[in-house]
């Protein structure tokens, strides 16, 4: 997944970067511990070139369910949370980039997992994609699934 | 403005900062405490001290600029953020020097206020206490930019900060020669001009090569 968003070199071959945008969200979060859920988000979006506004921040959050956690650092939320707020990124992306999601349900619960698979949903209908790993079944009705399986060495629609 | 690389990163390394006062403060009372050592060492002699105080103010100012250099991306390197750096579109030179600048604004600016003081302590004139004080206004920059190569390039590994002493203090050594040695020459009655134009010489170097190779050192370290 590293190499498919170009921060690592392809042992062989070349990844074409230039033909999508990549939002990448990895295991780990990008948050600052001392910043607010708000603040740290916010800078994301601004270091990303997205959309920073206040509201639209609180709105992200909203989507995500962490609204009352946005004005408490970072440090102080769970990890659960923390992954929430991480995920509300995708809440403020509105293009057909490609989406490169590394455990994206790790520490969610079920309404958590609803929420990013609605997001993923949205996204899918805006002609964007979708590449997550994920060791946590789920189903997105509708939509065409293409399934690695790196155990069994297999893929499978 | 607000939204250049450039500003973006000076501003939130600030903001943390402010957020954590005591760990900005640790390196400024670490120059305080071992330049304030040397004379317990060395022995009280006024002339002694006015002779060496330009040589440990400027080792002293040199280490307590080390001690806060394997924060300086290691955070940002841990918790994910650099992983996103790397993969805006954002200039990550531009993104390193303002990096550079947050350091020395935390670091060296401080340090500049503070040494003044010092320079009165071991009983320099106010002369070579001024020239002290330019030279680290035009060198402490310098260890800043420096940092930042060594800090990127020693990311990630098990010994980074030990590393990173061994990496930088050497590059750093024109630096101290020509800082010290302007107070020196001034104390002795010869002009400065020399020294300090080849410190601002270094320093525009720095200021053009370092943040270029500090980039490339963080796209190294990450791959």
């Amino acid at each position: 997944m590293r190499t498919l968003v170009g921060l690592s070199r392809p042992e062989a071959g070349e990844i074409d970067h230039a033909a999508a945008t990549t939002v990448y969200i990895g295991h780990s979060t990008a948050l600052k511990e001392d910043l607010s859920a708000h603040e740290a988000l916010q800078f994301l979006a601004r270091l990303h070139g997205r959309d920073h506004r206040a509201d639209s921040i609180d709105a992200a959050l909203q989507r995500l369910q962490v609204q009352q956690s946005s004005r408490r650092s970072v440090r102080t939320l769970s990890q659960g949370q923390r992954r929430r707020v991480a995920l509300a990124r995708l809440a403020l992306e509105d293009q057909p980039a490609l989406w490169v999601l590394d455990e994206p349900f790790d520490a969610l619960d079920a309404t958590g997992m609803d929420i990013v698979l609605q997001l993923i949903g949205g996204h899918l209908l805006r002609q964007g994609a979708v590449v997550l790993s994920s060791h946590i079944p789920f189903s997105l009705p509708g939509t065409p699934l293409l399934v690695l399986d790196l155990d069994a060495r297999t893929a499978h629609a | 403005m607000l939204d250049s690389s450039f500003a973006l990163i000076l501003l939130r390394d600030l903001r943390l900062a402010a957020r954590r006062r005591i760990e900005v403060l640790l390196p400024l009372v670490f120059f305080l405490v071992a330049s304030s050592l040397f004379p317990f060492g060395v022995g009280p002699e006024p002339q002694t001290l006015r002779e060496i105080a330009p040589g440990i103010v400027w080792v002293c100012a040199l280490l307590s600029a080390m001690l806060s250099l394997t924060s300086l991306y290691g955070g940002d390197h841990a918790d994910g953020t650099l992983e996103q750096m790397l993969l805006s579109r954002r200039s990550l030179t531009l993104l390193a020097g303002g990096k550079a600048l947050a350091h020395w604004l935390l670091t060296g600016l401080p340090l500049l206020l503070l040494a003044p003081l010092l320079g009165l302590l071991f009983g320099m004139s106010s002369a070579s206490i001024g020239v002290l004080t330019l030279g680290l206004l035009l060198g402490t920059p310098i260890l800043s930019l420096l940092g930042g190569i060594g800090a990127a390039l020693t990311l990630g590994l098990r010994n980074g900060g030990v590393l990173v002493l061994l990496l930088v203090l050497p590059l750093c050594i024109p630096v101290l020669i020509f800082g010290a040695g302007a107070v020196t020459a001034a104390e002795a009655g010869l002009p400065v001009q020399g020294h300090l134009s080849l410190l601002a010489a270094l320093l525009l170097l720095c200021l053009l090569g370092a943040p270029l190779a500090t980039a490339a050192a963080l796209k190294i370290s990450v791959d």
